[in-house]
Formats: C-alpha cells, structure tokens, sequence
C-alpha cells in the first residue's frame, strides 16, 4: 500500500470508528425511547411511533459521527430531551384513572416536559460552553442538534397524549425558551 | 524516531481536535503519526514485517482516534495502540515460524538417517520444540536466528543470545534432566 491508498484507507478507518461511537451513543438512547411504545400501543400510534424511534436514532448517529458542535448539542439535546420523553409516561402510570379524552393531567405533564427541556437545554448550552470554550457562543450547528434531538425525544414520549400532547410540548418549549431569549436580549442590549 | 516537546503539543493537541471531530486535523496527525509507528514496527519486528504491521497498527489507530480521551497523553496513547498490534503481528508470526521451522527440521531429518535415528529425531525436535514454547518470544527469537545463522551484528544481540542460551538451558534442565 503506498502513502497515498494508506491515507484513503486511514481516513475510511477513521469515519468507521466515529460510526461505531455513534451507534454505541444511540444504543445508550434508544431504550428510554422505547418506554412510552407501550402507551403509544395502546393509542393505535406503534407505526408512528416507531418511526419516531427511528429518527432519534439516526439523528444521534448523524451528529455524533459528524462531532464537534454537532455532538456537543446532541448531548445537550439528549438531556434536555429526557424531560418531555418521561414525564408523560409517568404521568400515565401515576394518574390511571385518567383518559386522554376527560383529563387534563397528561398535556399538562407534556407542558411541564417542554418547559424543563427548554430550560435544560439553555442551561445545558450555558454550562457546556462556560466550561469548555469559556464566552464563546453557542453555533448554529449546535442549537440544530440540540433543538432537533430534544423536540424529536419530546415527540416521542408526547405521542401517546395525542395531539393535545404534542401541542402542550411545544408551548412549554416556547414558554421555556422565553426566560431565556429575554435575558439573551437584555445581555446584548 | 522520537517526538521533540514541541511536535508531542502539536500532536496532542491535533489528536484532541480529531477526537472532536474536526476533519482538518486528519492530515497533521497522520503526518506525524505513520513515521512514529512505522518506526516502531522497525524496532520489533524482522524487515519483511514492518510495513504490513506499521499499516495494520496505524489504521486501528485512526480507527480509535475518536476515543482518544483528552486528558491523555497522545504520544503514550497511540504508542500503547501500536504496540499492541505489533505484539499480536509478532505472535501471529512466531506461531507460523515454529511451525515450519519444526517442520522443515523434521522433514531434512526423515530424509536421511535410519528409521530408529528417525524415531530419535523427532522426539528430540518435539522436545526442543516444547521447551522453546516456554521461553520468552524474544529468547526464542534469538535462538532461532542464531540456529538459521540470522544473527545481527553488535554487543546487543551476543548478550541477548547468551541470557536466551542460559534460559534455554534451564528450561532444558527443568523438563528432561
């Protein structure tokens, strides 16, 4: 093998590591995703459900494998996005005398899911960045990632509540987000 | 070949980009990488060996790259990798070695003595054959090389030959007397 075919081939062992990294980081993921399937079932969503399943998979192997910013927001988005994905589920476990049709208590846990996720996320992106590139900002690659692995979590565990669900976690996300972009304008003014 | 302080900074801190995912820091660290590996492979393992074994250990490398922990040592690091390889690449060919050293002994021996100092023979090349399988890979190495009038000029390889002859003799000593 001369210089040239072992650079290709370094380079092609290489982005194979970085894949191999990746799918052990999504399998990490994926078995909390699968907690709400059951609910999902059970509200006659499994296929879409499963899709969503998915998604979050193949965006952590994407971002992952790419790295930098990109790996960074997944993180971010991986905690921030536990919050939306769990709280309704428990919420079902916790409250059974509820139905998705009389009670309010599952979209207001996908609300309270949205809102913490927001707050993770800005708090997550705060800290990581304090810690690693003191007062450099957040990029664009990294609130891609972050945002898109925690609404994809959020959509995930909000499934099963219906659209009533969905809704709720984009109004706490939006909700949570405010605090945030407020004290962001107010430090560039 | 060894890495002056500066080149070990510029490595650590190139690896630590690539581990990161930053794709431009691929060429710097190969640059500096392939001759500290390649190098290393000249060191323990015969000529014929070292390129096949310096690729093998270079891409194992660059595919744990994205594992590499910052708080490591980079040099330390891949040294440990490539060694690692090195040593499998060694043991893989010392298997083959003993193999058909033993054999191709035993075939000259069946060749051409009687059928008694025959039976002989092979008894004695299984039982050098088992106590060399005790010695360590580099007394072997040394006994073998000396036996195939392989041996490399210098002080070095005289007291490597002598500390595996007098193992050799113990191990010897230990089995059949």
């Amino acid at each position: 093998m001369n210089d040239a075919m072992l650079l290709t081939a370094a380079r092609h062992a290489y982005e194979r590591g970085r894949v191999k990294k990746a799918v052990r980081r999504a399998l990490l993921v994926l078995p909390f995703t699968f907690l709400p399937l059951y609910a999902c079932v059970a509200a006659g969503r499994a296929a879409l459900m499963l899709s969503v399943i998915g998604t979050v998979a193949a965006l952590v192997v994407l971002f992952h494998w790419r790295g930098q910013d990109f790996a960074r927001g997944a993180n971010v988005g991986l905690i921030a996005g536990l919050s939306p994905l769990l709280l309704p589920f428990v919420t079902s476990w916790i409250a059974p005398i509820c139905s998705t049709l009389i009670c309010g208590l599952l979209p207001a846990a996908s609300i309270a899911g949205g809102f913490v996720a927001a707050l993770c996320l800005a708090g997550g992106s705060l800290a990581r960045f304090r810690r690693d590139f003191l007062d450099e900002r957040p990029g664009a690659a990294f609130w891609t990632a972050a945002v898109s692995v925690t609404v994809t979590l959020g959509i995930a565990g909000c499934l099963h509540v219906g659209l009533a669900g969905l809704a709720g976690m984009a109004l706490g996300l939006a909700v949570g987000t405010l605090p945030v972009l407020a004290a962001y304008a107010f430090k560039v003014r | 070949m060894t890495l002056d302080s500066h080149a070990r900074a510029e490595l650590q801190r190139e690896l630590t980009r690539l581990a990161d995912g930053d794709r431009q820091a691929f060429e710097p660290v190969f640059a500096r990488l392939w001759p500290v590996v390649h190098a290393l492979a000249g060191r323990y393992l015969p000529a014929i060996d070292v390129d096949d074994a310096a690729q093998t250990a270079l891409l194992k490398l660059f595919e744990r790259a994205a594992e590499f922990d910052p708080e490591r040592d980079a040099v330390a690091w891949a040294i440990g990798i490539a060694m690692w390889e090195i040593r499998t690449v060694r043991r893989r060919a010392w298997r083959r070695r003993d193999t058909s050293g033993l054999d191709e002994a035993a075939d000259l021996l069946l060749n051409t003595v009687s059928p008694e100092e025959r039976a002989i023979a092979a008894n004695l090349a299984a039982a050098i054959g088992q106590t060399l399988a005790t010695l360590r890979p580099e007394d072997r190495d040394a006994l073998l090389r000396y036996a195939r009038d392989e041996r490399t000029a210098g002080a070095g390889f005289r007291k490597r030959l002598q500390r595996a002859h007098a193992r050799m003799r113990a191990a010897w000593r230990l089995r059949h007397e």
